[in-house]
C-alpha cells in the first residue's frame, strides 16, 4: 500500500514534469511566433510560386489570407502570459489530490496484489509438496501439468494427471492423457472406464463409439466394473434397449458397497428405465392415433399433398416400411396424371425427416 | 513486498481521464479575460495525459502477458496456452480493452496536435487541444467507470476462459487498432473543425493543417477495413469478403465521409470554395467513426461482430455519441450562416468536377447510411421487420459509385478555374478505348445469368480499367518529352499519392467485378476418396491428419486438386481445430494461392455418409480475389506518399524558422 | 499496347479455364443471394447451411425449373415469408425513402449546381485595405 503510494505519487511528479518542462520550451505562442509564422508560410508561398506548383493570383490570395490572420492575432494578442506561479501550483495541486480521490473512492483496489501466473504456480508447487491433500484438483493439475515434458515417457504420470484434470472438469484433456498412458503401456493400462467416462462427458453425456468400445474393453478386464455397466446402462436407456439397461444398473449396483453413496444415483436410473419405456409406450400409442386419423382423412379427401408429405413423413418416423411403402402407392395412384406433384411430396417428405434429423440429435 | 503494477495502470487511467478534463478545463478557462494565458497549459498536460494513458495501456499487455487472472478482463479473454500474439492481442479482443485502445489513441493524437502543431496559430491550436480534451475526458470517464479495463478479481481463478478462437488470427489481431487509429484520427479533424467554427476562421490554411489528418485516419481506415476484409475472407470460411451487413457498413460509412472530404478540401485549399461543406464533412466523418466503433455494442445492431455489451453501458456510450456529433452540428448550424462566402467556379473545371465528386460520395454513403438504418428505423416506429442486403446496394450505391469513379480520370486531367472538356476527353480518348476492349475481352470470356448479369460485369470491369488507364495517361503525359523517370519521379508527391490511389480503386473494382460475377462454388459432403467437381477443376479427398497446435487439437483433411488436363494444381490441407478452453471448435479455411485467385477449401460439420465419416466439404473458386486486398494496400500507400508531399509539411518547416528568422523572413521585411 | 494485350490474356487466363454453370442454376443462385437465411446471422441462402436454407433452395430451384420469372419468384417469398427475408427490399410506399432518396440526391445536387454556377455574383475582395497594408508593414518591419 505504502509503496503502492509512493510510485503513484512518482507518477503523479514526472508527469507534472513533463508539462512543465514543454511549457518552458514550448515555443508557439505569442505575437512573435505569429510573426515567425506568416513570414515561414509567405517564403513558402513564394517557393510554390517559383515551382509553378500555384499560380500568381493564387500566391497573392494566400499571401492576403495570411497577412489577415497575422493581423487577427495581433489583436487578440494575449498579455503575453507571465507564469502565474500561486495558479499553476493551485492547478497542479488540485488535478494530483482529485486524481487520488477518483482513484481511491472510485476506480482502485490497491489492496489486491498482482497474481502473475509464473508466481502462483510456483506457490501452488510449493503447497502441493507440502500437503497435497489441500490442492484443488484443478491446481494440482496445473501444478503437474509444469512436468510433461520431464515425464512424457512415463504412464503412470499421465494416468494420474487424468484423474486430476477429470476431477477439475476437463474432460477433454483427461480423455487426451488417458489416451496417452494407454499408448505408452498398453499392456498395463487398467483404466478403460475411467477413459471411457471422459469420453462421455466430451460428448455432453451421450455414450458414444469410441466411448462404448472402451467400457467394453474394461468389461473385458473386469466383468464387475461398475462405472463401466453404469455408462452402458445410460447408452442402452437412451437407445430405447430397456432390458439390457435394467441388466446394466443392476450389475453396476452389485458392484457397489451397501454403504457406497453412489447407490442412489444408479437406483434412480434403474427407476428411470421404467418411466421412459411407459412414456414411450404412450407416446407411440398417440402418434399412431394421430397418424391412422390422418390416414383415414387422405382417404376420404386425397387432393391434399401437404397431408401426404405428413404421413409419409410420420411412417419414416415410426420405422413402418410396409405402411409407408402402401401410403406411397395410394399417393403415386392418385396423382397418377400430375407426376411433378408427386415427386415434390416425396422430395418435401424426404427433406423434412433430414432436417429433423440433423436438428433433433 | 509486493507492488501491484496492475493497479499503478488504474491510477495512470484515472490520471489520464483527470488530466483530459482539466485540459479542456483550462482552455475553457483561457477564453475569460482574466484567465487569459492559461491555455497553453494544455499543451503540456495534452503530453502527460497521452503518457498516463500509454502506460495503462501497456500495464493491460503485460497483464495479459503475465495471465494475471487478478484483472477481470485477462480472467474473461486469456488462457495460459494462447500464443503470446493472441495474449496480447487479447488486451483489445474485449469491449474493455478496446475502449482503452480507444482511448489511448485518442490522446495521443491529442499529443500530436501539441508537437506536430507548432506551426499553427496559438489559439486554433489550443481550441482544439480544447475540443480533444474534452473528448478524452467523456471516452476514458466512460471505460475508467463503466468499462475498466483492469478490474479486480479476488480471489483470482486458476484459468482463464479464454478468447474466441475465430479471434485468435493475424489479421484480426491487427485489425482493431488499425481501425481504431483511422476512426480517432477523425477526432483530431472533428476538433479542428470546432476550434475553427468557435474561431470563426475558416480559410485555405485550416484546409491544408487538417489535410494531413485526414490523409493520415483514411490511410489507416483503409488499412483496418480491408484487414477486417480479409479476415471475414478467410477466418469465416464462407468464401466472401464483404456482406453489407451492419458492422461492416459502419465501417465504410466515415472511409466515404473522409474520401468525399479529402476532395473538398483540395477544393477548399486551391479555390477557397466548398468551406462550409468541408466542415460539415469533418464532424460527419468523426460521427460516422463514432458510429462505427460504438453502435455496434449499443444492442441497437445485431452482428457477428458484436461485442455483447448490457444494454445501460450501450445507453451511455450512444448517449456521448449523440451529445459529441449534437453539439458539433449545432455549432455548425450556429456559425456557418456567418462564415464569409467561399470562392464561385465554373462549370467546367477541376472544382466543379471534385464537387460533382462530392456529390455522388455522398449520394453512395446515404445509400449505405438508409440501407444500415432503414431496417432499424421500420423495426422502431412500424414494428415491421425487413432486410437490405447485398442487392439493394448493388441497384442503388453500385450505379453511383460507377458514375462516381468514371468523374475521377476526368477530373485529374483537367486545370482549375476553367478547363476544357472536349480536350480532355480528347486526351483520354485511347485510355478509354484500351479500358473498353480490355473490359469487352473480359466479357468474351465470362458467360452470364441472363443480360442484366452480362451487362453490370462489362460495366464494372470497364470502370476498372478506366481508372487504371485513364490515371496511366495522366503519367504519360506528364512524363513524355524526354526523361521519362527523371520525370516521373519529379512529380510532385501529391501527384503520386493521388495516381497510386486511382490505380488501387481501380485495381480493386477490377477484383470485386470479377470475384462477385465469376465465382464458383460447391458445397458437398464428402468422405475420404470422394471426388467433387467444380468448373475445370476436380477435387479429390485423399486422407486425413492430426495435427495439434499450442491451444487446439486439430483433425485435418487431406485434398488434392487437379485442374481440367489433369494437372496437380495444389495439395489443400484445411483443418477443424478445437479448442479445448473454450470448448469451441473453428473451421480453418485452406487457400491454395494462384497468382491472382484462390482455390478455397472449408471443412465443416462431420457427417455420417453411408456409415462413413465424411464432412461438409466447401470448395470455393474465386477469380481475382488478390486484387481485391491489394487494391485498397495500394490506396493507402497513395494516402502516404501524399502525406509526405512538402505543401503539407510547411508546418513542420515553420517550426525549425520560427526559433531562427531565416533569409527568407528577411526577404518579405 | 500488344504488350499490354498480352498481359491481359495472361491475367485473364485462369478465367477460360471454367465453363458456366447452365442458365438455370446460375439464375437460381442470383436468387439465392436476394434472400436471407431466417435461422442464421445476417447470411443469405446461398452460403448457409441451415436446414430451412437448404428447404428453401430447393423451392427456388422449383420454381425456376418451372418457368417463373424472378419478380414472380419474388413475390411469392415476400407472400410465404414476408419483408424479412427479402434482402432486397421491394419497390413500396414504406420503401420510397430507401429507394428513392440516394438517386434524388444525384439529380437534385446537379439541379443546384447548374443553377448556382449560372448565377455570378461578385467574387471576393483579394487585396488588403490601406489600413491593414499599413499595420502590416509596421508589423514585419522587425521580424
Amino acid at each position: 500500500m505504502l509503496l503502492l503510494a509512493t510510485a503513484c505519487a512518482l507518477i503523479t511528479a514526472m508527469l507534472v514534469g513533463v508539462v512543465a518542462l514543454w511549457q518552458r520550451r514550448a515555443p508557439g505562442d505569442g505575437l512573435q511566433h505569429a510573426k515567425a509564422l506568416y513570414a515561414a508560410f509567405v517564403s513558402d508561398v513564394e517557393r510554390r510560386e517559383q515551382s509553378g506548383e500555384i499560380d500568381a493570383e493564387l500566391g497573392h490570395e494566400e499571401r492576403v489570407e495570411a497577412a489577415r490572420a497575422l493581423l487577427k492575432a495581433e489583436s487578440e494578442a494575449a498579455p503575453s502570459a507571465t507564469a502565474r506561479p500561486r495558479l499553476a501550483a493551485g492547478l497542479i495541486f488540485g488535478t494530483a489530490a482529485v486524481t487520488f480521490v477518483v482513484y481511491l473512492l472510485f476506480a482502485g483496489r490497491p489492496l489486491i496484489p498482482d497474481q502473475p501466473y509464473k508466481a502462483r504456480l510456483q506457490a501452488w508447487t510449493h503447497a502441493a509438496q507440502q500437503n497435497p491433500d489441500d490442492v484443488s484438483p484443478e491446481v494440482l493439475a496445473a501444478v503437474l501439468r509444469q512436468g510433461v515434458v520431464r515425464n512424457a515417457r512415463d504412464p503412470v504420470f499421465w494416468t494420474f494427471l487424468a484423474r486430476k484434470d477429470m476431477l477439475a472438469g476437463h474432460a477433454y484433456l483427461a480423455a487426451k492423457e488417458f489416451e496417452r498412458a494407454e499408448s505408452l503401456a498398453p499392456a498395463h493400462f487398467a483404466e478403460w472406464s475411467e477413459l471411457g467416462e471422459a469420453l462421455t462427458f466430451i460428448s455432453g453425456g451421450k455414450v458414444g463409439g469410441d466411448a462404448k468400445t472402451a467400457f467394453d474393453k474394461a468389461l473385458a478386464m473386469d466383468p464387475t466394473d461398475t462405472r463401466a455397466h453404469y455408462y452402458l446402462g445410460r447408452m442402452n436407456l437412451d437407445a430405447g434397449r430397456y432390458d439390457a439397461a435394467r441388466a446394466d444398473f443392476a450389475a453396476a449396483l452389485a458392484g457397489l458397497a451397501p454403504d457406497d453413496v453412489r447407490r442412489t444415483v444408479v437406483a434412480d436410473q434403474l427407476k428411470a428405465v421404467d418411466i421412459a419405456e411407459k412414456a414411450e409406450a404412450a407416446t407411440k400409442a398417440r402418434i399412431g392415433g394421430m397418424v391412422s386419423g390422418l390416414a383415414a382423412q387422405l382417404k376420404a379427401d386425397p387432393e391434399n399433398a401437404d397431408g401426404w408429405a405428413r404421413l409419409l413423413r410420420s411412417y419414416d418416423v415410426l420405422g413402418d416400411t410396409a405402411a409407408r411403402a402402401k401410403a406411397e402407392a395410394d399417393m403415386k395412384a392418385h396423382y397418377r396424371d400430375r407426376p411433378d406433384i408427386a415427386q415434390s411430396i416425396l422430395a418435401r417428405a424426404q427433406g423434412a425427416v433430414g432436417a429433423e434429423n440433423t436438428g433433433g440429435r | 513486498m509486493n507492488i501491484s503494477i496492475t493497479e499503478i495502470g488504474v491510477f495512470c487511467l484515472t490520471a489520464a481521464f483527470v488530466l483530459s478534463a482539466v485540459q479542456a478545463g483550462v482552455v475553457a478557462a483561457g477564453q475569460v479575460k482574466t484567465m487569459r494565458g492559461i491555455e497553453r497549459y494544455a499543451e503540456g498536460i495534452s503530453l502527460a495525459a497521452a503518457i498516463a494513458i500509454a502506460a495503462s495501456f501497456i500495464i493491460l499487455i503485460v497483464a495479459f502477458i503475465r495471465s494475471d487472472f487478478s484483472v477481470v478482463n485477462v480472467y474473461e479473454h486469456s488462457h495460459t496456452d494462447k500464443p503470446l500474439l493472441y495474449k496480447i492481442s487479447g488486451a483489445w479482443g474485449s469491449h474493455e480493452g478496446s475502449m482503452l485502445l480507444w482511448c489511448t489513441i485518442l490522446l495521443v493524437y491529442g499529443a500530436l496536435i501539441t508537437l506536430l502543431g507548432q506551426g499553427l496559430p496559438a489559439s486554433l491550436r489550443h481550441k482544439a487541444l480544447g475540443v480533444q480534451g474534452l473528448l478524452g475526458a467523456a471516452f476514458t470517464g466512460f471505460t475508467l467507470f463503466s468499462s475498466n479495463p483492469l478490474g479486480r478479481l479476488d480471489p483470482a481463478p486458476v484459468q482463464g476462459l479464454s478468447l474466441n478462437p475465430a479471434l485468435q488470427d493475424p489479421a484480426l489481431a491487427f485489425h482493431p487498432p488499425m481501425l481504431y487509429l483511422g476512426y480517432v484520427g477523425f477526432s483530431v479533424v472533428f476538433s479542428f473543425a470546432v476550434a475553427a467554427l468557435i474561431e470563426g476562421r475558416l480559410d485555405r490554411a485550416w484546409a491544408r493543417w487538417v489535410r494531413p489528418w485526414v490523409l493520415v485516419a483514411w490511410s489507416f481506415l483503409t488499412v483496418g477495413i480491408t484487414l477486417g476484409a480479409f479476415w471475414a475472407y478467410y477466418e469465416l470460411g464462407w468464401g466472401g469478403w464483404w456482406a453489407w451487413d451492419p458492422v461492416e457498413n459502419a465501417s465504410f460509412m466515415p472511409w466515404l465521409a473522409a474520401t468525399a472530404m479529402l476532395h473538398s478540401a483540395i477544393v477548399m485549399e486551391k479555390r477557397d470554395a466548398l468551406k462550409a461543406w468541408t466542415v460539415f464533412l469533418a464532424i460527419l466523418a468523426f460521427t460516422f467513426s463514432m458510429m462505427g466503433a460504438f453502435l455496434v455494442r449499443s444492442g441497437l445492431l445485431t452482428s457477428v461482430h458484436a461485442f455483447a455489451v448490457d444494454p445501460q453501458r450501450g445507453i451511455l456510450l450512444v448517449s456521448i455519441l449523440f451529445v459529441t456529433a449534437g453539439s458539433g452540428f449545432a455549432l455548425y448550424g450556429l456559425r456557418v450562416p456567418n462564415l464569409a462566402p467561399g470562392g464561385l467556379f465554373a462549370p467546367v473545371s477541376r472544382e466543379a468536377s471534385l464537387v460533382l465528386n462530392n456529390l455522388l460520395l455522398s449520394a453512395a454513403l446515404t445509400s449505405v447510411f438508409l440501407g444500415t438504418l432503414y431496417p432499424l428505423l421500420m423495426q422502431a416506429v412500424f414494428d415491421r421487420a425487413m432486410s437490405v442486403g447485398a442487392p439493394y446496394y448493388l441497384l442503388v450505391f453500385g450505379p453511383i459509385m460507377v458514375a462516381g469513379l468514371a468523374v475521377a480520370p476526368i477530373s485529374a486531367l483537367m486545370s482549375w478555374k476553367r478547363s476544357d472538356l472536349k480536350g480532355v476527353l480528347q486526351r483520354l480518348a485511347i485510355a478509354f478505348a484500351v479500358a473498353a476492349l480490355c473490359a469487352a475481352l473480359g466479357l468474351l470470356l465470362y458467360k452470364g445469368a441472363d443480360f442484366m448479369a452480362e451487362a453490370g460485369y462489362f460495366v464494372g470491369l470497364l470502370t476498372g480499367f478506366w481508372l487504371v488507364f485513364g490515371s496511366l495517361r495522366l503519367v504519360w503525359e506528364r512524363t513524355r518529352g524526354g526523361h521519362p523517370v527523371r520525370r516521373f519521379l519529379g512529380l510532385p508527391l501529391a501527384t503520386h499519392g493521388m495516381l497510386l490511389a486511382h490505380i488501387g480503386l481501380g485495381v480493386f473494382v477490377l477484383g470485386a467485378v470479377v470475384e462477385s460475377h465469376a465465382k464458383l462454388s460447391l458445397q458437398e459432403v464428402m468422405a475420404v476418396g470422394d471426388t467433387a467437381k467444380l468448373g475445370a477443376y476436380e477435387l479429390t479427398f485423399t486422407g486425413t491428419y492430426q495435427a495439434e497446435g499450442k491451444n487446439y487439437d486439430a483433425q485435418g483433411g487431406i485434398f488434392a486438386i487437379t485442374d481440367a488436363s489433369g494437372h496437380r494444381v495444389c495439395e489443400a490441407r484445411p483443418q477443424r481445430r478445437f479448442y479445448p478452453a473454450s470448448n469451441d471448435v473453428q473451421s480453418k479455411v485452406w487457400l491454395c494461392f494462384r497468382p491472382l485467385s484462390d482455390l478455397y477449401v472449408v471443412m465443416a460439420q462431420p457427417q455420417d455418409k453411408a456409415g462413413r465419416a465424411a464432412w461438409q466439404i466447401r470448395f470455393f473458386y474465386n477469380p481475382w480475389v488478390r486484387l481485391i486486398f491489394l487494391g485498397p494496400v495500394l490506396m493507402a500507400l497513395g494516402g502516404v506518399l501524399s502525406l509526405c508531399d512538402r505543401r503539407l509539411r510547411v508546418a513542420v518547416a515553420t517550426r525549425a524558422r520560427a526559433l531562427k528568422p531565416g533569409p527568407a523572413a528577411e526577404e518579405v521585411a | 499496347m500488344k504488350r499490354l494485350l498480352l498481359a491481359f490474356l495472361l491475367l485473364a487466363a485462369p478465367m477460360a479455364a471454367y465453363a458456366g454453370p447452365a442458365a438455370d442454376e446460375a439464375r437460381a443462385q442470383k436468387l439465392f443471394t436476394e434472400v436471407r437465411c431466417v435461422a442464421c446471422q445476417g447470411q443469405d441462402i446461398a452460403d448457409s447451411d441451415a436446414a430451412i436454407a437448404g428447404d428453401m433452395r430447393r423451392e427456388i430451384r422449383q420454381a425456376v425449373a418451372a418457368g417463373r420469372s424472378d419478380a414472380d419468384i419474388r413475390a411469392d417469398l415476400y407472400r410465404h415469408y414476408g419483408d424479412y427475408v427479402l434482402f432486397r427490399p421491394r419497390f413500396s410506399g414504406s420503401n420510397l425513402l430507401l429507394w428513392g432518396v440516394p438517386p434524388l440526391i444525384v439529380i437534385g445536387g446537379i439541379a443546384a449546381l447548374l443553377i448556382m454556377t449560372r448565377r455570378r455574383s461578385e467574387t471576393r475582395a483579394y487585396a488588403l485595405s490601406e489600413a491593414e497594408q499599413k499595420r502590416l508593414d509596421d508589423l514585419t518591419k522587425n521580424i
